[in-house]
């Protein structure tokens, strides 16, 4: 079977939700309401194909001058003015369209894409050349007419309307694909979401899929777990052991984490679980890189936590052993915490990975229904690329089962938990830790007692509790 | 007063400069593309030309370069206002007797508009 010529769009994320990309030849409508952001996504795309060697002709039907719209196309970073004019013509048949109608406009965009030999078409203002059809005919006559011409010469056209397109609109049923954006309010906070509502002849990412309009123009982040449901690549299981940097733990925990493993270490705030993270960091070299993903302390204020444990964090990070990624609990996209993530840890081909916390991806959601399947995504891919990672997850309460806080159904998905608690009952303050469920392997299910030293050793064990309350009695089969 | 023929495929542009241009006392006639430009020209035998770059079936230097050629009209002055003058080949820049870069002040244009139509003498009154 022939392979489609597909467009490279240049857009982060686009042609993964468009199955490789918009189809070369054919029609698409996007659709949005007004500031959705249509207009950057087509001359996005018509910057990129030019740049590609490709002749664009845009078309506005709008009562809305060019230079205004290469004034504020001027302020994103794919935008080249030398290419205007030379690469890219701007066309407004506004006029036509008003004053001769639908016919007199098909045969116009003709001889218009004859002379300029453009491969790429965009309309933009389908929505003015709907009203000025008295009937479905003529607008499915207008789309028809335009996008057998360019088929016929190769040509892809891409309608821009405001207007609503539901699937009766006879516009999409004569096009090949349509883009819909959208800007909703989620309680205080503006989400944009993209959806490929059409798709002939080619197998899109179905749902919703989070986009942005930066600097850059659009970016759109396939939902992770369409677009990974399963792994990039075949995991392969490992029996080899990560040290976790905490002194006298690993013993505990059968000769130390997995490789390629998930674990969550569970505790209340200041029970240790940073604290444990800096340890393991610590163990990352050149060779064998970690990275750091947080959602609290800046990496400054990690380095400074890890200085006064003794360990230096800044040193690994010059002598690119660790790499840092800060990204505070504002406002974030989900699915761009998980590219960003993954990204990273490709990039870095890090060993070790630590995510401070999970909960920074609950925060970031506007769908929290969502996380399971979202995670299911993360983590299997995680382990896929075969880096070791200890995320930590924060408990309400300080006292009570682990079990009652973090979600079921996420934790079914991680392999190894680690509890961690601290206790002031009846005596001096003491830390402790628990293994509560190691993957595929025997480990000590008693509770040991831990302390912080800020002797190079940071976090480690000094001997088993003897008694732990209400952390005792539950083992990795959760009895 | 002057003929003037305003070339431009966006109504908002020529609208406006036929108001700014009539208000500067000017006859003002309007055309949406160079074809059509040319054709309005001939007939109108204007002072000044103001046109676009980018335009539909022929664009502002097609048009320049069809008057230059032309004995008749060769000595019209001929302003380019256009947000992407940069594309017009630096060949073809002597064509204009003035280019302007939109967004540009409408006083800026007026200017140029009285110097050009004061220089060009024969074409101040003629009418069609």
């Amino acid at each position: 079977m022939d392979k489609l010529a597909r467009l490279r769009s240049e857009v982060p994320g686009l042609d993964d939700i468009c199955d490789g990309g918009l189809i070369a030849g054919s029609s698409y409508i996007v659709q949005g309401r007004p500031g959705a952001g249509k207009t950057i996504l087509a001359n996005q795309i018509a910057f990129a194909q030019a740049r590609q060697g490709h002749k664009v002709l845009y078309i506005t039907l709008l009562a809305e001058s060019h230079d205004r719209l290469f004034q504020s196309l001027s302020a994103l970073s794919f935008y080249e003015a030398s290419r205007l004019g030379k690469d890219l013509t701007y066309l407004s048949l506004f006029r036509t369209l008003r004053e001769k109608g639908l016919d007199a406009l098909v045969a116009l965009l003709r001889s218009e894409l004859a002379r300029t030999q453009a491969s790429i078409l965009v309309v933009d203002g389908l929505l003015n050349a709907r009203e000025s059809s008295e009937t479905n005919l003529d607008i499915k006559t207008f789309v028809a007419e335009l996008q057998g011409h360019a088929a016929f010469t190769g040509c892809t056209v891409l309608f821009l309307t405001s207007a609503r397109i539901d699937e009766s609109s006879p516009e999409h049923t004569m096009v090949d694909g349509v883009l819909h954006l959208e800007e909703n309010l989620f309680g205080s906070r503006t989400v944009r979401h993209i959806r490929v509502a059409k798709s002939r002849g080619s197998r899109a990412l179905s749902g919703l899929h989070l986009y942005e309009i930066s600097e850059r123009g659009i970016a759109v982040f396939p939902r992770l777990e369409a677009a990974l449901a399963r792994p990039s690549t075949e995991e392969t299981v490992s029996l080899t052991k990560v040290a976790t940097g905490t002194g006298g733990l690993d013993e505990r925990l059968g000769g130390g984490l997995p490789a390629a493993s998930m674990s969550v270490v569970v505790g209340p705030a200041g029970s240790g679980k940073t604290t444990f993270g800096i340890g393991y960091l610590n163990r990352a070299t050149a060779e064998r890189p970690a990275v750091h993903f947080g959602f609290y302390e800046t990496p400054e204020r990690l380095y400074a936590k890890a200085r006064a444990l003794g360990l230096d964090l800044q040193t690994l990070v010059v002598k690119k052993a660790l790499c840092m990624l800060w990204r505070p609990l504002t406002e974030n996209l989900l699915d761009k915490l998980a590219y960003e993530l993954l990204d990273a840890v490709r990039t870095t081909r890090a060993e070790r990975l630590f995510i401070d916390g999970l909960a920074g991806f609950e925060r970031a959601t506007v769908d929290p229904h969502r996380m399971v399947e979202f995670f299911a995504a993360l983590s299997n891919e995680l382990r896929a690329i075969g880096v070791t990672t200890v995320c930590t997850w924060e408990t309400k309460e300080l006292s009570g089962p682990w079990r009652t806080n973090p979600s079921p159904e996420i934790l079914s998905q991680i392999d190894n938990v680690i509890e961690m608690r601290h206790q002031a009952e009846g005596g001096p303050f003491r830390r402790s830790i628990t293994v509560l469920k190691v993957r595929d392997s025997l480990f000590d299910t008693s509770t040991a007692e831990v302390q912080i030293s800020g002797l190079g050793n940071g976090l480690h064990v000094t001997g088993t509790m003897p008694t732990a309350p209400g952390a005792l009695g539950y083992d990795a089969s959760g009895r | 007063m002057a003929n003037l023929v305003v070339v431009d495929d966006e109504t908002l542009v020529t609208d406006f400069l036929k108001f700014l241009l009539e208000d500067a006392g000017h006859v003002v006639h309007v055309a949406s593309n160079g074809a059509e430009g040319l054709q309005t020209i001939q007939h109108i035998k204007p002072s000044l030309v103001v046109t676009d770059f980018m335009m539909p079936v022929s664009s502002g230097v097609d048009l320049a370069r069809a008057l230059s050629g032309d004995d008749d009209f060769r000595q019209i002055p001929i302003v380019l206002c256009s947000a992407t003058p940069h594309a017009v080949d630096p060949a073809d820049r002597a064509l204009f007797a003035a280019i302007l870069q939109k967004p540009y002040p409408p006083s800026r244009l007026i200017e140029l508009v009285a110097l050009h139509v004061e220089r060009g003498g024969a074409g101040l009154h003629g009418q069609p």
